[in-house]
């Protein structure tokens, strides 16, 4: 699942640089899409920070 | 638009959003009703109405301080711990976090067509009817189970994001993100005064994220002409909104869904009814 999150990051990055410059999928061509843009940013830090919560050392059970 | 107007329509969004009734329902039936001639697309009054959400979401930021101080220490303790422990606060939050998810996506992609597509005085009268259903249905639903109130940190992930995707449903012009909210957090069995804060502690940063996209209409070169209205309509709408949160708050430790769905079925269907004979375009 960690691989899942950093995958859905780079992924998320990607398509919110391809918004901001006008060239988002299924949008408007050479259009900037600034929301689309932002949300993708947003679901990339949210997977950032899902790989995050999946970080912690496994506890020992006693 | 008058001074008078503007604080009609400020008062009307502080009131119509938190309550179970649709503020986007009432930004266009209203002023149908009224007959007042307000063009929507002018960038003066897209500028006005970008203010009153940002008066309402700050509304809200202030009356659930305690609650998203709570939220922000419980999201850095569990990033810099690396997971979410069974800490009440940090349980919630993250359900907040969860439960907006999907509003986020499906508001982006959807809002525009759906609002052109369904933006008619007659099918927004059409969903407040539906809207009054969706809140007697919830209660009925609610009132026949037998389970005890279930607390909010006890709803599962899976529970944020169907109460997320009830939220979403308000995407539809006069179906309300509260009551959907509400009505989808009442069917998990937590209490009504459960379901109406997680329902406003939901609607916060998803109100805030829409004024703030729309931020750059507040730079429109025509806008200086109503910035009187508009800061006005910002104080009034986030005054209405604070007494609208504190009312509900209380109304629904004791109280349900109910008067608000007789409401909406009254107006939506006066409405469509004056729409039908032509009274009201």
């Amino acid at each position: 699942m960690k691989i899942v999150a950093l995958a859905v990051a780079a992924i998320s990055f990607i398509l919110a640089a391809l918004y901001f410059t006008g060239h988002g999928p299924l949008a408007s061509p050479h259009k900037v899409h600034v929301s689309h843009g932002v949300l993708f940013v947003a679901i990339a830090l949210a997977s950032l920070v899902w790989y995050r919560l999946q970080s912690a050392p496994p506890t020992n059970a006693s | 638009m008058s001074i008078e107007q503007a604080i009609a329509i400020a008062v009307l969004q502080g009131v119509s959003e938190l309550f179970p009734v649709s503020s986007l329902g009432h930004a266009v039936v209203v002023p149908a009703l009224l007959h007042w001639h307000i063009d929507r697309n002018d960038p003066t009054y897209l500028a006005f109405l970008v203010v009153l959400h940002l008066g309402t979401a700050i509304a809200l930021l202030i009356f659930y301080r305690d609650a998203w101080a709570k939220i922000a220490r419980a999201c850095v303790a569990a990033l810099v711990r690396g997971k979410i422990s069974d800490n009440r606060d940090e349980k919630i939050a993250w359900l907040v976090i969860l439960g907006t998810v999907p509003v986020g996506i499906l508001g982006v992609f959807l809002e525009k067509p759906v609002r052109a597509l369904f933006g008619s005085t007659l099918i927004v009268a059409i969903f407040l009817v539906i809207n009054a259903f969706v809140m007697f249905g919830g209660e009925a639903l609610r009132r026949r189970s037998t389970a005890n109130d279930r607390p909010l940190e006890a709803l599962t992930w899976l529970d944020a994001i169907k109460v997320g995707l009830a939220q979403s449903l308000a995407l539809l012009p006069g179906i309300s993100r509260s009551g959907c909210s509400i009505v989808a957090a009442l069917l998990l069995k937590t209490s009504h005064e459960d379901a109406a804060k997680y329902a406003f502690l939901l609607a916060t940063p998803v109100i805030f994220a829409a004024s703030l996209l729309e931020l750059p209409k507040l730079f429109a070169p025509e806008v200086h002409l109503a910035l009187v209205n508009s800061l006005v309509g910002g104080v009034v709408a986030a005054v209405t909104a604070y007494f609208a949160v504190a009312f509900l708050t209380k109304y629904f430790q004791e109280n349900d869904l109910r008067p608000f769905g007789w409401y909406c079925l009254l107006l939506g269907g006066v409405t469509a009814v004056l729409s039908l004979t032509k009274v009201i375009a």
